[in-house]
């Protein structure tokens, strides 16, 4: 080929070396090593209970990854939840108190690994509204004070909800709503207990801005968990992202954080929802939150143990017949001495012989050794 | 012959051609079908079909929104790869390219020119769906404020804004597209070859796209966003996905442009 020639096909070169280039750029940016101030785990943990941040607008990612087969068999759960699952994610330390069954709990697990992505819009502490992005659907739960909305935009219905006025004490969190990743946050900072090692890792960035790592590790080795890391916005304080890792998995079981976050209140109509024309409207009563005079849910009745090690027993009459007449559970499980066993890589679930199911985030031996104490 | 007036005539020739006007009309087609079959059947769907279909009883403008979605995947990049594969093999392949370029029209500038009139056919056919389906949709159910994927309602002259977005959204989308085809259309004087390689290098992009072991090579595939106007549809308006749709088109752009020229400037154009 001429010389000519050849030049004409030197812009054939140079554009993806552009494209590559802009790409590099933005990704080296997205995840350059900042430098922050140095701050004590304490420190950082006073940042997060401290953040005088009231609202923001933001859009987040969650991506759960647990081993789990998906469980087509059941139904596809993950386009008509029932108003008590939380389509967003479902904390690993305390399993949901509305989930029943053991079958639900699995169901609910399998649909939701996998990647989701929902906008989320907060101000002050009783208004919210979180937006689960489907491809052609959408998911709204609303918050405004104590009326709650949820509006499933595929089937068209919206369910309405008033949350119990406790006097003395502020609302509390409607449990079927996501949880966003300053909650789910807040939630492994609650519960983690003693047996925690706290520390500050290098700083990153989450949604462009810059971050402390908050890390958790758990001290007990029974625990499924590796460790929680905590990114921690350097400007508000507001937690914007959280990654579990697994023990023995080398990608995260549980990514959750904010891909864009303003740290500022979004308009107040955003907080208004008047079910559209057309749709089905259905009242749904809250379960009462137990009047439990002896404390938090940790000390309810079927929960074991604490912070890290937490067990949540469900009785044998609890336990959906589905899953205790053996076939989905011959399929999901492995026999193990004292019953069968779903393995995931952040939860364990017994089913002992006589028909309890012993879920939690330890080891087998744990769960074994609880279900004949 | 200066660019706009080569655009002009370009343009011209495009809608003067038999050909351009059958592939609008088959598009015009699809909303027309869609609604007379709902308008005839009129029951409720159950949630089977396309997303949007069981609202289309309720408010005819929803025939647009679901006709642009049924057109996106297959209907709609297959007339794009005609015009595109059109756009050099066409003339290479009757010999009027040697003719075009003795005019004082430099090889760019004539590249420039074709991919401009296949840009415009994309904001046409995309137009001509929307066109079509608020048309049908009006004629044969009511039409009012739209319920947004967010539960919110719209009154029917923003709706009516919105569809225009989404023409514009899905015209963006089919750029890339047009531009691997004018790179292909350089590469051969078959033009009939060009456009079932286009057409075939589409459909493939959707099949990698649907395949989760490639989830990496996802977010590089020119159709990744193609049924991403469902984020005009909310409340606020998602304009991330709009502009990661931009971007992307844009580096196809970029690439395949330069590609296209690197092959039509240093080709030999005796025929």
């Amino acid at each position: 080929m001429k010389v000519a020639a050849v030049k004409k096909w030197i812009p054939a070169l140079l554009a993806p070396v552009v494209v590559a280039a802009v790409v590099a750029g933005a990704s080296i940016s997205a995840n350059a090593q900042v430098k922050l101030e140095s701050k004590t785990p304490q420190q950082v943990m006073e940042m997060i209970a401290g953040s005088a941040l009231t609202g923001f607008s933001g859009e987040a990612r969650a991506t759960l990854d647990l081993g789990l087969p998906k469980i087509p068999s059941l139904g596809d759960p993950g386009l008509t939840p029932p108003p008590g699952t939380k389509p967003l994610d479902a904390p690993p330390t305390e399993p949901p108190p509305n989930a029943k069954t053991g079958t639900e709990l699995l169901t609910m697990l399998s649909s939701l690994s996998g990647t989701h992505h929902a906008r989320i819009y907060a101000e002050g502490s009783d208004k919210s509204r979180i937006q689960v992005l489907e491809g052609m659907g959408e998911e709204n739960f609303i918050r405004n004070g104590s009326t709650l909305w949820k509006y499933d935009s595929e089937a068209n219905t919206a369910v309405h909800s008033s949350l119990p006025a406790t006097p003395g004490k502020k609302h509390a969190r409607d449990e079927s709503m996501p949880m966003s990743p300053g909650e789910m946050a807040n939630r492994f900072l609650q519960s983690m207990g003693q047996d925690t090692e706290i520390s500050v890792q290098d700083s990153t960035r989450v949604a462009g801005r810059d971050a402390y790592t908050l890390e958790l590790v758990p001290r007990d080795g029974d625990s499924l968990i590796a460790r929680v890391s905590i990114g921690v916005d350097a400007a508000t304080g507001a937690p914007l992202e959280v990654v579990v890792d697994a023990v023995g998995q080398q990608e995260p079981a549980i990514t959750m954080g904010f891909t864009s976050f303003t740290p500022e209140a979004p308009a107040a109509e955003l907080f208004e929802f008047t079910p559209p024309a057309g749709a089905s409207v259905t009242e749904y009563k809250l379960p009462q939150p137990a009047t439990d005079h002896r404390g938090g849910p940790k000390h309810a009745k079927g929960i074991l143990g604490s912070g890290w090690e937490s067990i949540m027993v469900v009785p044998a009459k609890e336990v959906s017949g589905e899953l205790a007449s053996q076939g989905l559970l011959d399929k999901l499980s492995t026999p193990v001495e004292g019953g069968r066993l779903v393995h995931t890589s952040l939860l364990n679930a017994l089913v002992t012989t006589d028909g309890r199911m012993l879920v939690g985030p330890v080891s087998v031996a744990r769960l074994q050794a609880a279900a004949n104490e | 012959m200066s660019s706009s007036s080569l655009l002009r005539n370009e343009i011209a020739l495009l809608f003067r051609r038999r050909r351009t006007w059958a592939m609008l009309l088959a598009l015009g087609a699809v909303p027309v079908l869609m609604g007379v079959a709902v308008r005839l059947t009129s029951g409720p769907t159950n949630g089977h079909g396309p997303p949007f279909l069981d609202q289309v009883v309720g408010n005819g403008l929803f025939v647009a929104i679901t006709g642009m979605l049924v057109c996106i995947p297959l209907f709609l990049p297959l007339t794009v790869a005609v015009v595109a594969g059109d756009t050099i093999a066409g003339e290479a392949g009757a010999g009027t390219l040697r003719y075009l370029l003795t005019a004082p029209v430099s090889r760019p500038r004539l590249l420039g020119v074709k991919f401009a009139v296949v840009a415009i056919y994309c904001l046409a056919a995309a137009g001509m769906v929307a066109l079509s389906g608020l048309g049908i949709g009006a004629l044969l159910f009511p039409v009012g404020p739209v319920t947004l994927l967010s539960g919110t309602t719209i009154s029917l002259g923003e709706a009516l804004l919105r569809v225009g977005m989404i023409v514009i959204y899905v015209s963006v989308s089919l750029l890339g597209l047009a531009a691997v085809g004018l790179f292909v259309s350089t590469l051969t004087d078959v033009p009939v070859g060009a456009m079932a390689a286009i057409a075939l290098l589409a459909v493939t992009a959707q099949i990698l796209g649907q395949l989760p072991q490639l989830e990496w090579l996802h977010p590089w595939l020119f159709t990744e966003h193609w049924l991403g106007f469902a984020d005009l549809l909310r409340d606020p308006i998602r304009w991330m996905g709009f502009g990661q749709n931009i971007l992307l088109q844009g580096g196809y752009l970029l690439v395949f442009g330069a590609l296209a020229y690197g092959r039509f400037a240093s080709k030999n154009v005796l025929s």
